[in-house]
């Protein structure tokens, strides 16, 4: 009895493990070969030297359908332009693992590695003491820096695309009021939150947004309570869902409560539409892309260019300008949009570039800005 | 906004709210009354949500969903108390082993089938259990919107909270139940198996959390997400140790917090601090009805002894003065 104890015991261990931290602890998760296969048409010709360099991209995990899906496809893209090799691991969201992960990748000697925020910390520890590989902390705060010369940071400018989004929103909405849910409390959610506001209030001084937080990332059952609160109790008719997998829970509150949601990181529309949950899809009217995608090809880019990316001691803020974020324009987008507003987004686009308009970021404002932007708004 | 229709959405809330927190509370009673702390409801429910979504989206039916669910809880149930009682393990560390193999496990479960490690949601056709509205009770103005419209399993949950009672105090397993739970050594001496009464208690209160489970996946909504029981198997449990193994005081703790739940996400919108506050209270009320109520049992004990040794004196007495 015992021995089966421990046989079951072993097996348990084995499977929890299997389970929280993707396949294995090594840097090589899916159960395929996470090497990507060279894909059977030729590569384009790699013009600037990276081809057959070894790139390695470290991810929570696959399957989100939105930010690490993202990811995934700009790796995929960086492979097709610069014929590199391209390797990924899911390495969750536990910090503590992430020692491993790091010395792991160093063993291997990676070329380029893409790395979470949370490796940020062992980065400015360690990664001096590897100078032939280079090192890309992706989706960090605007705010961090790192003096270490084979490290660059990558942050986005979400507030501007925010912005759209909450220009798209009061210009839709009937009742004047739109929602907000958002994951936590942190100032990555309160950028988007904050350019939501600025721009709902530029198209609408009179607006009003209901904004409410889950506390995590996962529970749709508190998203759909959050969402529900917004509509019955505030009216509102347009609800952005900035909370990652837990969104799910608002998309659906809306399809039956008649409303309409915004998605956020990658175009929710687009996504869902293709798996054929046309209903879902149909109240999602635009998206505040986090092209994340687009900033590792852009940053890819830049390196393959010759410019050394990694002497820059403050993170790098691709927004806009570089197309690494924006408003999902699709035909849903165009359906529900009203025009007019269609072409004053995009005119604001413009004038955000040129900073003829010029947005705040909730990174440089204090809790006490932040609150009383909320406050000035809440219905 | 109207008024009568804010507190009807929030009433059905609460009710929304607290049926997750009611399975998982009657559960604990279950087992609680045979003496058994099971911490292990969280793990029950996680994975009962992921069975329930995979055999209903099997089959194409929501009653075998259900019956789906209910056997992976029992089956949860069926391992803890297999590891506990028979393999002799600690308890606690088994419901928490437990707990984090169905965290990584339904995880794993769903890598494998879907190939995604989110969501069940557009790769598993899966039904959800039906909403009722109650002929005549939906036409009254705000109780109708209260009461009315709730997903089949809502009702169950306050029908199982008096079958729980029933169980425990009206049928031959439920006085063995309590036996076992009041004094194990006495219920073994007088010919009760207290393994096999354990192993019982661990099945129903794994029956119990997969209806809960089943909640979560088919009813508030229609796929499975990771850890989407979120800790409301652990508040359940709470809910479950301020009524100390009485369901209908499991039912009102888990409404209670249930409504605190709903007091938050409404005062969010207005007061995120206030939100805050509110959702701290049922871990207060926790903790303080339970130190209250070991304060009473410790005082409870204490005049049992006094009155054994007193009665014992009396004896002595009586004896001395036969002689």
């Amino acid at each position: 009895m015992k021995k089966l104890f421990t046989i079951l015991l072993s097996l348990a261990l084995l499977l929890a493990a299997a389970g929280c931290s993707g396949a294995s602890s090594s840097a090589a998760p899916a159960p395929a070969s996470s090497e990507v296969p060279a894909s059977s048409e030729e590569p384009a010709p790699a013009e600037e030297g990276l081809a057959g360099k070894r790139v390695m991209l470290a991810l929570n995990a696959l399957g989100d359908l939105s930010f690490n899906d993202l990811l995934y496809q700009g790796l995929m893209a960086i492979k097709d332009t610069h014929n590199v090799e391209a390797n990924y691991a899911e390495v969750g969201t536990d910090i503590s693992t992430y020692e491993g992960y790091f010395f792991d990748f160093t063993d291997e000697g990676y070329d380029y590695v893409f790395l979470r925020p949370g490796f940020l910390d062992l980065c400015k520890a360690n990664a001096a003491d590897y100078p032939e590989m280079k090192f890309i902390v992706y989706d960090t705060t605007p705010l961090d820096e790192c003096e270490v010369p084979n490290v660059y940071l990558q942050a986005s400018t979400t507030y501007q695309a925010a912005y759209l989004v909450g220009m798209a929103a009061a210009g839709t909405t009937q009742t004047g009021v739109i929602g907000f849910v958002g994951g936590q409390e942190n100032p990555l959610i309160y950028d988007f939150l904050t350019g939501y506001i600025q721009g709902a209030t530029a198209v609408n001084p009179d607006i009003k947004v209901s904004s409410a937080f889950i506390g995590n990332y996962n529970d749709t059952a508190k998203a759909v309570e959050l969402a529900t609160a917004q509509i019955s109790n505030n009216n509102a008719d347009v609800i952005f869902a900035a909370c990652g997998g837990a969104s799910l829970g608002v998309f659906q509150t809306c399809l039956e409560k008649g409303v309409y949601a915004i998605g956020c990181d990658s175009d929710q529309y687009t996504i869902y539409n293709q798996k054929g949950e046309t209903d879902l899809a149909s109240v999602i009217m635009t998206s505040c892309l986090k092209k994340i995608d687009k900033s590792l090809e852009a940053i890819m880019n830049r390196v393959a260019a010759g410019e050394d990316v990694f002497a820059e001691v403050q993170a790098g803020r691709l927004g806009l300008a570089d197309g690494a974020v924006g408003v999902a324009d699709n035909e849903n987008y165009q359906k529900i949009v009203p025009e007019e507003i269609r072409n004053q987004i995009a005119d604001a686009e413009k004038k955000i570039i040129s900073g003829e308009i010029e947005v705040k970021s909730a990174y440089y404002m204090t809790q006490a800005e932040i609150d009383s932007l909320i406050a000035s708004v809440t219905p | 906004m109207n008024l009568i229709d804010a507190i009807g959405s929030f009433g059905f809330s609460i009710l929304r709210l607290s049926t997750p927190i009611i399975f998982a509370a009657l559960a604990c009673t279950v087992t609680k009354k045979a003496g058994l702390l099971n911490m292990s409801v969280e793990g029950m429910m996680l994975t009962a949500a992921l069975a329930g979504v995979l055999v209903s989206a099997v089959t194409q039916s929501v009653i075998l969903g259900i019956l789906g669910a209910v056997a992976a809880g029992c089956a949860v149930g069926l391992i803890v108390s297999t590891v506990n009682l028979v393999g002799k393990s600690e308890l606690y560390l088994t419901c928490i082993a437990m707990n984090l193999i169905a965290t990584g496990g339904t995880t794993f479960a769903l890598y494998m089938i879907t190939g995604t490690k989110g969501t069940t949601f557009s790769y598993l056709p899966s039904l959800a259990v039906p909403n009722i509205d109650i002929p005549l009770i939906k036409d009254i103005p705000l109780l109708g919107r209260i009461v009315s419209g709730h997903s089949v399993l809502t009702y169950l949950a306050f029908l199982t909270a008096l079958l729980t009672w029933v169980l425990i105090f009206k049928t031959r397993l439920g006085l063995r139940l309590r036996s076992v739970g009041e004094n194990a050594n006495a219920a073994q001496s007088v010919g009760v198996s207290v393994t096999r009464i354990q192993t019982y208690a661990y099945i129903i209160a794994g029956a119990i959390g997969g209806l809960g489970g089943a909640f979560m996946s088919m009813s508030y909504v229609s796929w499975f997400s990771r850890e989407m029981v979120a800790g409301r198997g652990f508040i359940g449990l709470s809910a479950n140790n301020i009524a100390n193994g009485n369901p209908f005081i499991a039912l009102l703790f888990s409404i209670i917090f249930g409504s605190a739940d709903a007091t938050s996400n409404v005062l969010q919108l207005t007061d995120a601090g206030m939100a805050y506050f509110i959702k701290m209270l049922p871990y207060v009320i926790t903790i303080v009805s339970m130190v209250i109520m070991s304060l009473l049992e410790i005082n409870r004990r204490k005049k049992m002894k006094q009155q054994v040794v007193a009665k014992a004196i009396a004896e002595l007495h009586l004896e001395g003065k036969d002689h």
